[in-house]
């Protein structure tokens, strides 16, 4: 089978009330394992969203390709091999088509961050820096609950998202990844170090197929103990 | 009269206002600027770490807490002036270069004023020669590096090696942190300390001074 791209790529940018916000990923993306916030840092999280609402302009790109898992850790996507790892390749058997992604909070929420930075108000630019990482993560959900309507139609399943940095994929391969979609689709580029910019932006890739599945929760199948992610969840 | 309990009271959960309240009180009563800081301060600071080292107490608190004693200690600055004890140790931290992430560089950086330390934040995307200018220029006792890359933590290594290059390294014990760091990769590149929270960067940071 040709691996080519399958579809013009989908680009959207969205109200910040189009997402879902839970609360309680901002508490977990906070450092609060299962613990609700005191009265006043809840009102800072208030004030930060409302900000939020004001000036955050997400915008959500994706592209359906066709693909093959080419080995245990590998991945052939629109032409491109990815090695991503044998953590998320084991997740991948049975996967007939991809969707590359990239969501982001937008310039304007980074603009925000930097104006919190230079006020000196620490208490909020932490806050502010959780949520932004919040709505990025929600814009992937977006994009997943698009794409699997779509493939529902199809009868077919969607597997978790994947991003380049996690669960064994490194992080350098964002470019194969961002080379596949227009270049600076959302206005998100890529420096050196492979780092997004705006700050508050996800990469990463979906698998449909008739036998692929969601998993629970990400960290359930990474064996990085160390990850910033499953501190946060502990 | 001041009440020092209130001081602490306030440092402790985090109140800016109380505790700059309290403090002009103390000041205008001719109170000892150090003893206000032994005394009440530092002691509020200690139990919030301490109360976030056993999952009491989460890093929003911290950093309340951190704020309300940098308010306060703003007010006894002037009349520390030339006093060097006042100061635990002086900190230079910074991003490494092709890096962008800020907060936890922050994060650190408010702990550690907020327990004491003068800290110069040289921001992020940071290249050798400017960790290394600044710790020269301020005769710094401990440098900070940051990075939540794994493509660019190695970077960090090429900082250490810039310091030894200058006839630095001796003079300036290193801490690194970060997402991907771990304690074993700072011991691989010759780092002095490593820590995985705001907390514990400033628990370390004592202990390498030797003011734990």
């Amino acid at each position: 089978m040709e691996d080519r791209q399958t579809t013009e790529t989908q680009v959207a940018a969205l109200a910040l009330s189009e997402l879902t916000l839970p609360e309680s990923e901002i508490y977990l993306t906070l450092g609060y394992g299962g613990t609700e916030p005191q009265a006043d840092v809840r009102k800072i999280i208030d004030d930060v969203l409302e900000e939020a609402a004001l000036r955050c302009r997400p915008q959500i790109a994706y592209a359906f390709f066709d693909g093959t898992k080419t080995g245990p850790a590998s991945v052939r996507i629109g032409g491109s091999d990815f090695q991503c790892g044998r953590i998320i390749g084991s997740y991948l058997d049975g996967a007939q088509r991809f969707v590359l992604f990239v969501t982001t909070a937008g310039a304007e929420y980074d603009a925000y961050l930097h104006g919190l930075k230079a006020s000196g108000d620490i208490v909020t630019e932490y806050v502010a820096d959780a949520v932004g990482s919040v709505i990025a993560e929600a814009a992937v959900t977006e994009v997943r609950r698009r794409v699997e309507e779509r493939a529902a139609a199809e009868g077919l399943t969607v597997t978790n998202p994947y991003s380049p940095g996690y669960c064994g994929w490194h992080v350098r391969e964002q470019r194969k990844l961002f080379s596949l979609l227009p270049e600076g689709v959302c206005g998100v580029t890529l420096n050196d170090s492979c780092l997004m910019s705006p700050v508050k932006s996800v990469s990463g890739m979906l698998a449909m197929g008739r036998t692929v599945v969601k998993k629970p929760y990400a960290c359930d199948i990474c064996g990085m103990t160390t990850c910033y992610k499953r501190r946060q969840r502990t | 009269m001041a009440d020092m309990e209130k001081l602490y009271e306030a440092v402790l959960g985090g109140k800016l206002e109380p505790a700059v309240e309290v403090t002009r009180e103390a000041i205008a009563e001719g109170a000892d600027p150090k003893e206000i800081i032994n005394g009440s301060m530092i002691p509020a600071m200690e139990e919030i770490g301490k109360r976030f080292q056993e999952g009491k107490a989460f890093v929003p608190q911290l950093l309340l807490s951190a704020r309300a004693m940098k308010g306060a200690l703003e007010l006894l600055k002037p009349l520390l002036k030339g006093d060097a004890s006042a100061s635990v140790g002086k900190v230079v931290i910074g991003t490494v270069k092709g890096d962008l992430h800020d907060i936890g560089k922050n994060l650190v950086a408010s702990m550690l004023e907020g327990c004491g330390f003068e800290v110069i934040n040289i921001g992020i995307d940071v290249p050798a020669e400017k960790f290394v200018a600044a710790v020269q220029e301020s005769g710094a006792d401990i440098l900070c590096m940051s990075a939540l890359l794994t493509t660019t933590m190695t970077y960090m290594k090429t900082v250490i090696e810039a310091l030894e290059a200058a006839g630095l390294r001796d003079k300036v014990k290193v801490m690194v942190g970060g997402a991907p760091i771990n304690r074993h990769y700072a011991e691989q590149i010759g780092a002095d300390g490593y820590s995985d929270n705001a907390n514990s960067a400033v628990l370390k940071a004592k202990e390498l001074l030797g003011v734990a």
